[in-house]
């Protein structure tokens, strides 16, 4: 059952690489990109966000930075986990079969990691070097956040109103207000003010 | 215990999906359904599993709904779980993608992601509060966040940075040796 599992597993990493490929070139690129930003998001997923800034908006030029933000916006009212923005991302560049795509793509590399890591978890967390690398690793992405935090200000924060509304939010994420009421609050402020 | 078919983890995790908003608080929730109400999984391969989601790659909630998956029915299972757990997020995101490029160019939908940027803006700062207090232990961790944003700023290919940040850590932590406290375990 493990050798048919890991069959599978192999299967669904090489049709979805390979698979697009004869559909749309750009899809199988964007697949491969995906796979290795999902298989480098450490620290729980929301590094995410600045691996997608980097590549797909920045390099690639697939996106703007303002629909960017609109989708981690619009991942904040789904259910479920912050890396389905790159849901959004393969909608925008390929419709529903880039969002079925990129969000296999991008789950897949984790997916494998935790299967092939559970097993010997006992004997990895006592390589020393392996914990050092990864505390590295998170504190090279705190350093990539802050540097999305000002490219993403700067594409927001236009007159004081966005300002002080951010600055209303930040508070309220302090206070450990809920999430779906700040949106929600946000939402009707805006449709308000603006 | 008799272990459950792929399945019943399926739509056991696709109800899960479906109601899990809203990020640290969900955890308490997601134990609190696998450990408490359905017995899958004992306190201890709780633990042990965060212990795991949180060196590897990959979003936390997701992998530990993997991991059960797993622990109850090898990889079966963990793609039982995975998928499950995915799939609200997935559907319901599809729907607003699919509304947003339909009907982005709106006033008022303009001006409601107006406001919402601010909020994205305010998310991502309080990320780096969170993520920065439970790895920025010591300068250490400190000076390679430092590095790397002036890495980027430099425009050095965010690979090399966050390569360079790893493969920093070794000489950086044996020579002024730093506490062996892991990250993993410092956490919660």
């Amino acid at each position: 059952m493990r050798a048919r599992g890991w069959a599978i597993s192999a299967l669904v990493g090489i049709s979805l690489v390979f698979g697009p490929y004869f559909w749309d070139p750009v899809l199988a690129q964007l697949n491969l990109l995906l796979m290795k930003l999902g298989a480098l998001a450490f620290g729980g997923g929301f590094t995410l966000i600045p691996l997608i800034q980097q590549e797909v908006v920045e390099r690639l030029g697939w996106l703007s930075t303002r629909e960017f933000i609109d989708g981690i916006a619009l991942g904040q009212v789904t259910p479920g986990p912050i890396m389905i923005t790159a849901t959004f991302v393969g909608y925008r560049i390929a419709g529903v079969l880039g969002a079925i795509a990129s969000t296999l793509a991008v789950f897949f590399p984790s997916f494998l990691v935790l299967v092939g890591a559970a097993p010997h978890f006992e004997r990895i967390k006592r390589l020393q070097t392996v914990q050092w690398m990864i505390r590295g690793i998170l504190a090279g992405f705190i350093g990539l956040l802050v540097f999305v935090l000002v490219q993403f200000g700067q594409a927001s924060l236009v007159d004081w109103k966005t300002w002080a509304l951010a600055a209303a939010a930040f508070i309220a994420l302090r206070w450990k207000v809920d999430l779906l009421v700040i949106v929600g609050a946000a939402a009707l402020i805006s449709i308000l003010v603006f | 215990m008799s272990e459950p078919s792929p399945w019943k983890l399926f739509f056991a995790f696709l109800r899960l999906g479906a109601t899990a908003y809203g990020g640290p608080a969900m955890m308490a929730y997601l134990k609190s359904d696998l450990v408490g109400k359905r017995g899958w999984l004992s306190d201890q391969e709780f633990k042990e599993g965060m212990a795991l989601c949180q060196v590897i790659p990959g979003a936390t909630m997701v992998q530990m709904c993997t991991y059960t998956g797993y622990r109850l029915r090898g990889i079966q299972g963990a793609l039982a779980a995975a998928l499950g757990f995915v799939l609200p997020a997935f559907l319901a995101m599809t729907l607003l993608s699919a509304l947003y490029f339909h009907a982005g160019s709106l006033p008022v939908v303009r001006a409601l992601f107006r406001g919402l940027g601010a909020v994205v803006v305010a998310i991502v700062l309080n990320a780096c509060l969170t993520l920065g207090r439970t790895t920025l232990q010591g300068w250490q961790g400190i000076l390679l966040a430092a590095l790397a944003l002036l890495a980027m700023l430099l425009k050095v290919n965010f690979l090399v940075v966050l390569l360079g940040a790893a493969v920093l850590t070794i000489p950086l932590y044996r020579f002024t040796g730093a506490s062996p406290a892991t990250g993993a375990e410092a956490k919660r």
